[in-house]
């Protein structure tokens, strides 16, 4: 069987938002939280499906500002509530649908849930995760774009619950997993089971990146002159991290109303980029300078997450670009620690 | 525990404050004009003969002490920025001191706030938004409202002063910037590097 | 993707209450805390390593991670040393005998005191770098034919801020202890000078010797340097590395040093392990 791209499967075409889609997605919101691409303004978001709102299939040149991570971990989010001296477990989450997830966002999504289950999983993202199911669309490719780089351009069966894409038939829905395929009982497309590999279109010779290697590079060029460079455009605004799908970071603090003996200890995102970050009490900051915040996000991503996951913490979705005020590109980044390594391999 | 807002004009108001940090246990500066002096400390970048002939005309006889903020004068326990101060704010420290926490407030510029709540950028607009160097805490609304943050709750920390003026510049010109700058930020140390560089 | 309810179902995140037994300063603004689970159950079945940590939380208040001073060998009740330094430390030494604390853990890598046996062992320690060392030490003085010889080198700023002087005379039965001060006043008749002049007082060979040390980043930098010139392998010099941990189970980020995570791989590191990583010692 000839292998999938997008190309075959509706690129160009795009999946019209049919009333059966709408439909389906709503019948669904009966018994699970239903997130889809819809507009917000002139943004696009990912919200709650209700009768009124335009379903948004096919996957938007303009990105949505928050990836699909806010489903499961939310901006903010109680870890357990208190009163006197009992514990209460946080509110049971709902099951979650989400539609109109990229390849890059599946792939994403993938390493995110690996990140979090390992070790001691967290617990308060595995309790969403496992009851969420991701459905994927075709996506066109932006100036932004440079998922094959990152190794995030492909996904495959376990990768994602249902993929809707259009063919000469019409919409088929290719099932990931076996609870995708329970899903789509009663849709009304045709299911059927993924076989071959989902790739983002992406240019015929454009590789990745020498991923196995860029641990080491990211090591050497600590202290290098580039990322002084980056520092004195960086505004610290932290816009990258917020709206990227694989930054996951996150602070603590407890609230009380006027009894103090009742709150709730929260968790909120937290930013690598902001001053505070590596902060301890009585004052000392182990990253002081913005460059070695800046380097710290790339090694974090490019040389931590790769040695942990055999993957990249960045899924090339060219979102921390799209929203960067100063426009700090990342596949610059990288060539220039490629250049400044001297590694000889240059971007391709 | 007192709360002081605005700052003292005249020598009673002085005489007020320092009453104030002597019969209380923790003095809280409430607002922008309090904390760091707010649109009254623009005053230092005019000339007070002019303000009189052309914005007090007819009240010649008004006069003001020289305007900082009320650290100036006392100490100050806890600052609540912003114009006006935010509500969320207020109530985290009250709640914070009653449970013996020291106050969770925020140093992170708007951006992150504002990316939460899926604002369209106005940065992005080309408008001259001073988010990315103000500190968040507000729940962001102005730019919810689509207006552009004009820094009311004063600096982040350590603010990337050259970059932001450069970017900044693009929705606006130079001298509007800095008037934007001025108009809560007059006494703030971190512009003031900038504020010497340009003579009016 | 794990979709089962598995060893997952846990909320890491929520801990459990402990009583205070006894408080008491221990220098300025430093207090030594004894603890006991609520649970009899935890009582019994808590367990750790010397040189792990806990999470302690006060609720309303906020959490902090501390490393146990206590031995594990030590049962029914455990021991915490809190320094005021922000907003949860100063609540923690507000708290008096029969409050309640909350905590969740251990977490982190500790000394491999059970690799350790049969060699002598040498406990370097700055300032509050000992509470984590007291731990694994009153552990190798408790099994004492475990192990060869033990030395303490301990250094503080002042007689004042020597922690656990009063357990001295008891170490000393099963240990050498040798004490320095940066400076001191007239009543003090012990030694003055940085800790590195203690390696003049005591004979460190590396054979069959292990290193566990533990203060401020200064403090590395000289300690490390004489160990050496003295020719330890980087192999047998441990350190416990002090980072922002927040969540202690590697999720929050905060406790990252280039490509590990202290809560995770540390706090307890050997120098062969973050060779190379210059901001370890920072």
């Amino acid at each position: 069987m000839a292998e999938m791209t997008n190309t075959n499967i509706g690129l160009s075409r795009g999946l019209e938002s049919t009333p059966e889609l709408k439909r389906w997605l709503l019948e669904l919101a009966g018994s699970y939280q239903v997130l889809t691409p819809v507009e917000k303004g002139v943004n696009r978001v990912f919200a709650e499906i209700s009768p009124g709102l335009e379903v948004v299939p096919d996957a938007p040149q303009e990105r949505t500002v928050l990836p699909a991570k806010k489903a499961f971990l939310p901006p903010e989010e109680p870890l357990f509530g208190f009163e006197k001296d009992l514990l209460k477990p946080p509110p049971q989450p709902p099951g979650t649908v989400i539609f109109g997830l990229r390849v890059c966002e599946l792939s994403a999504d993938r390493l995110l849930t690996a990140a979090m289950e390992s070790g001691p999983g967290d617990y308060p993202f595995t309790s969403r995760r496992r009851l969420g199911f991701t459905i994927g669309v075709p996506c066109r490719r932006s100036a932004a774009c440079f998922c094959e780089k990152t190794g995030h351009d492909r996904i495959g069966a376990g990768d994602f619950d249902l993929f809707l894409a259009s063919s000469e038939e019409g919409p088929v829905l290719w099932a990931g997993t076996v609870e995708g395929r329970e899903l789509a009982q009663g849709a009304p497309f045709p299911v059927r089971a993924i076989e071959e590999e989902i790739r983002a279109p992406v240019p015929p010779d454009s590789q990745a990146w020498p991923l196995d290697a860029l641990p080491g590079l990211l090591r050497e060029s600590f202290g290098a002159t580039m990322w002084e460079e980056l520092a004195t455009r960086c505004l610290g605004c932290g816009n990258c991290t917020v709206v990227c799908p694989l930054c996951y970071c996150f602070f603590t603090r407890d609230e009380t109303g006027w009894d103090p003996s009742v709150g709730r200890r929260l968790r909120h995102w937290d930013s690598c980029q902001l001053v505070a970050f590596a902060r301890v009490a009585g004052g000392h900051n182990f990253r002081e300078a913005r460059s070695e915040r800046i380097w710290y996000r790339f090694s974090h991503k490019f040389m931590r997450m790769q040695e942990a996951f055999a993957r990249p913490g960045c899924s090339g979705c060219g979102a921390c670009l799209h929203f960067c005020p100063v426009d700090i590109d990342p596949r610059r980044v990288i060539e220039a620690v490629l250049e400044v390594t001297g590694s000889g391999q240059g971007a391709r | 525990m007192a709360f002081v807002d605005g700052v003292p004009a005249r020598r009673e108001e002085l005489k007020t404050l320092q009453e104030v940090r002597r019969r209380s246990e923790l003095l809280v500066s409430l607002g922008s004009c309090s904390s760091f002096g707010g649109v009254p400390a623009a005053q230092h970048f005019h000339d007070l003969s002019d303000l009189k002939k052309y914005v007090y005309k007819g009240m010649e006889d008004l006069h003001s002490l020289e305007i900082f903020p009320i650290s100036n004068y006392v100490r100050v326990d806890f600052q609540l920025r912003g114009c006006p101060a935010s509500k969320w704010e207020i109530l985290e420290t009250l709640t914070a001191l009653i449970a013996g926490r020291v106050p969770q407030l925020k140093s992170y510029p708007q951006c992150v706030d504002c990316k939460i709540r899926e604002n369209r950028c106005l940065l992005l607009d080309g408008l001259p938004c001073l988010g990315p160097i103000t500190r968040a805490g507000c729940g962001v609304v102005c730019p919810s409202a689509g207006v552009p943050c004009d820094g009311c709750r004063g600096p982040t920390e350590e603010p990337n002063l050259t970059s932001a003026v450069k970017l900044l510049s693009r929705g606006t010109t130079y001298p509007d910037l800095i008037r934007k700058f001025q108009k809560y930020c007059s006494l703030v140390p971190e512009y003031q590097e900038l504020f010497d560089k340009w003579k009016w | 993707m794990v979709r089962e309810p598995g060893s997952e179902s846990r909320n890491e995140y929520m801990p459990v209450p402990a009583k205070v037994l006894a408080v008491r300063e221990l220098a300025p603004a430093v207090r030594h805390f004894v603890l006991r689970f609520s649970d009899p159950e935890l009582r019994h079945s808590f367990s750790f390593c010397s040189g792990q940590f806990l999470q302690v939380s006060l609720l309303g208040v906020g959490e902090a991670p501390f490393a146990v001073c206590s031995s594990p060998t030590q049962t029914d009740s455990f021991e915490l040393c809190v320094r005021e330094t922000g907003n949860v430390t100063r609540a923690l030494n507000r708290l008096k005998k029969g409050d309640t604390l909350w905590v969740r853990g251990p977490y982190g890598w500790g000394f491999p005191l059970a690799e350790m046996a049969g060699q002598d062992l040498v406990f370097i320690a700055g300032g509050m770098g000992l509470v984590p060392l007291r731990s694994a030490l009153k552990c190798a003085v408790c099994l004492d034919d475990e192990f060869g010889r033990l030395t303490v080198l301990y250094g503080a700023k002042n007689p004042e801020q020597l922690l656990f002087r009063d357990e001295f005379a008891t170490w000393r039965e099963g240990a050498r202890i040798e004490v320095t001060v940066d400076e001191a006043g007239p009543d003090w008749d012990g030694r003055v000078g940085l800790i590195t002049r203690l390696f003049d007082v005591v004979d460190l060979s590396p054979e069959r010797t292990q290193v566990l040390c533990c203060g401020p980043p200064v403090m590395f930098k000289f300690v490390l340097g004489r160990l050496k010139e003295l020719g330890f392998d980087d192999g047998q010099i441990y350190v416990s590395l002090e980072r922002n941990m927040r969540c202690g189970v590697g999720k929050c980020e905060h406790c990252v040093v280039e490509s590990f995570y202290t809560c995770r791989q540390g706090p307890v590191l050997s120098i062969e392990q973050i060779r190379g990583i210059s901001s370890a010692l920072r």
